[in-house]
């Protein structure tokens, strides 16, 4: 398995990336083993190391929790608690950078607010077309 | 700590020794051609006189296992030199050694060869004697049938020739390995002291030590001695040479 | 735990200095890529900790014990560089069998599955195998024999890049199942980068660096963009490398700083990240300029 190529993340952020949307997916069910730091080195061809950055991570998180000898486990809340965060930072972070971009590009707001508008419709056209 | 390893000097020794044994087998090779080559040289004779008067003439000619006892210590020699050479010693450190045991297997090893040459060149010798019977069967011939005891008595003394041999070869490599100085040092004074007058005769007072010595037992006695003074004086002289290519 | 301890460790010779106070440690179980560029001193400080050179001065302990003429060293302890050579008699199938007399976590039948998978023929000599070949033989071997602390000195000069993906693949799977410390050295850091935890950079005898793999991709940036705003955003940072590509992007790599990193986005300055080999690569840097100073002077 390869990660996706994201040079500017650090490959342990990149892991609890891909393991949040693993639980968002419902591919990780909450109470369930998540897979070990040596699990994730073998998938992933990555040191086992780096595997337990990435868990850790989660463990931060409260997205899993230890259990003594046994290893980590999703949590009970951990999928709402992603979409909660991903939808604040994540997509507050694309906002910020999408204003400062425009602000460079000398967007004016109006313009800026027309073209999500845009983008909103146009998803919705594309998701009907699909169902 | 993780699963560690206590080291047995005594089976560290012990593989080190297989490993040469099966790693090397040149060493006894290179005997048995040498050896033969000695004995294809000894069918002419290891000396001669003619008598003559009147209208008779009278040839002698030697025939000895002496050419093949030569050229079994001369091996011995180069055997113990050969084996210090870097790729060999580095070999072993390829797998598990410290120097001490590296010295201790291959002192093994050449008195294991030692003892194979003891055994060969003495059989060789009688094999010598019994070809040049059957090839000449209308010549007199004095000394052919080997004396009661002789046999065991010529493998004795030429295992420990041999020991003795290839113990002064390695110290004279280790040497060697220690300083590029002894390559000419060594051959130049053992050349040199035959010619000049004075030091000749500690040359040939060190091989009378040995050579002129009559009893068996105590030849024994002196050859131990000095393998047990020269060889560690050989290790502890290197105990902190590098492993270098 | 500490398997390797070193204290300002010194090595020379006769008009070489080789080595200059180098102080580290090495922890158990990790896999740490000893960097540097060639004639830096990497294989002196390995060899040393395998115990075949002496320290010119300095501590150097070894499973707490002095390396050199170290029994227990050498039994817990494998060195596998592309300069060994064993004597010509013996085939593939003789070593691994000698392997398996003196190491006792060999796995004999590891290392035959993976002879076989290389295709290389038992009963062949070493010295008749091409190079590449020879250090996928001496890989396998260092891998099977599941010595607590293993060396690998450039393991793979020769390999091509699919063997050194398998070597690297087969490295990490042996890690995973049978923990070990790991000492790899090698001049291809950035196929090694997630294999690595550690990275002890060499330069020129003296440690650099010793930081964990994460840390150092971290370690730089690069800001680039118009070349004068840039260099008024880096004001007086320590530049480690200066760069012109295209016409308007100019870089700079500086050492991480968040302050000077949100002052560049405000700016609309772009950020890239550093490779952990570039850095390295501009940490040793010790040429007189760049290379494109020699060909600029002949066309003048």
């Amino acid at each position: 398995m390869i990660l996706p190529s994201d040079t500017t993340k650090p490959i342990y952020v990149q892991l609890a990336g891909w393991l949040e949307n693993e639980i968002l997916a419902g591919n990780l069910l909450p109470h369930e083993r998540i897979f070990s730091q040596y699990q994730l080195a073998d998938m992933f061809n990555i040191n086992p190391a780096t595997a337990a950055k990435g868990l850790s991570l989660l463990l931060e998180e409260g997205l899993v929790y230890k259990k003594r000898g046994l290893g980590m486990f999703i949590a009970e809340h951990a999928q709402e608690a992603i979409r909660k965060k991903r939808r604040e930072q994540t997509l507050q972070q694309l906002i910020r950078d999408v204003v400062a971009e425009a602000d460079n590009l000398g967007v004016e707001e109006s313009e800026l607010l027309d073209m999500i508008q845009r983008a909103i419709a146009r998803r919705k056209d594309d998701s009907h077309e699909r169902d | 700590m993780m699963y560690l390893t206590e080291p047995s000097l005594k089976r560290v020794i012990w593989n080190q020794y297989l490993f040469k044994m099966t790693a090397l087998p040149g060493l006894f090779t290179s005997l048995i051609l040498t050896q033969l080559a000695a004995f294809a040289l000894s069918l002419d004779g290891t000396g001669g006189t003619s008598i003559g008067f009147d209208t008779i003439t009278v040839r002698i000619t030697h025939f000895s296992g002496d050419l093949i006892f030569y050229f079994t210590l001369m091996w011995a020699y180069i055997a113990g030199i050969m084996l210090t050479i870097r790729q060999y010693r580095n070999a072993d450190f390829f797998f598990v050694t410290n120097r001490w045991t590296q010295h201790l297997s291959t002192i093994a090893l050449l008195l294991t060869a030692s003892l194979y040459a003891g055994i060969v060149t003495p059989l060789l010798g009688n094999l010598l004697r019994l070809v040049i019977y059957w090839s000449h069967p209308d010549n007199v011939m004095t000394a052919i049938a080997p004396r009661p005891g002789e046999l065991l008595l010529n493998l004795l003394i030429t295992t420990w020739y041999a020991a003795l041999l290839s113990c002064f070869g390695y110290l004279t490599g280790m040497l060697a390995q220690l300083n590029r100085v002894f390559v000419i040092l060594i051959p130049a004074l053992i050349i040199g002291s035959v010619y000049v007058q004075d030091s000749g005769g500690i040359l040939t007072a060190a091989i009378r030590f040995y050579a002129g010595e009559t009893s068996i037992l105590l030849l024994s006695v002196k050859a131990a001695l000095t393998l047990a003074i020269v060889y560690p004086f050989t290790m502890l002289i290197t105990s902190s040479l590098e492993v270098r290519r | 735990m500490n398997v390797i301890e070193c204290r300002q460790l010194s090595k020379s010779y006769l008009r070489k200095r080789a080595l200059h106070q180098l102080t580290f440690s090495i922890r158990e179980n990790t896999i740490t890529g000893v960097i540097g560029r060639n004639g830096a001193g990497k294989t002196t400080l390995l060899k040393i900790i395998a115990g075949f050179y002496r320290p010119s001065s300095g501590e150097i302990t070894v499973f707490s014990e002095r390396p050199f003429n170290s029994m227990k060293v050498s039994q817990n302890m494998i060195y596998i560089d592309d300069q060994i050579t064993l004597p010509t008699s013996l085939s593939l199938l003789d070593i691994l069998h000698m392997a398996g007399r003196f190491y006792p976590n060999w796995d004999h039948d590891l290392a035959a599955r993976m002879l076989d998978y290389f295709n290389l023929d038992p009963l062949q000599h070493l010295h008749h195998l091409s190079k590449g070949l020879r250090s996928t033989f001496l890989a396998i071997v260092g891998l099977a024999a599941r010595c607590p602390l293993t060396i690998f000195d450039e393991p793979t000069t020769g390999m091509d890049a699919a063997i050194r993906k398998d070597f690297y693949r087969a490295l990490l799977k042996e890690y995973l199942a049978h923990p070990r410390t790991i000492l790899l050295s090698s001049h291809l850091l950035h196929e090694l980068d997630d294999l690595l935890e550690d990275v002890l950079l060499i330069d020129r005898g003296e440690l650099k660096l010793h930081l964990p793999v994460d840390e150092l991709k971290e370690y730089a940036v690069a800001i680039i963009g118009d070349r004068e705003l840039v260099e008024w955003v880096i004001a007086n940072r320590t530049v480690y490398h200066r760069q012109q590509s295209g016409i308007s992007r100019y870089a700079a790599i500086i050492r991480r700083d968040e302050d000077v990193l949100e002052e560049a986005r405000q700016h609309g300055l772009e950020i890239a990240p550093v490779s952990p080999e570039d850095i390295c690569v501009y940490l040793t840097n010790q040429t007189k300029g760049r290379i494109d100073d020699v060909f600029d002077r002949t066309e003048s």
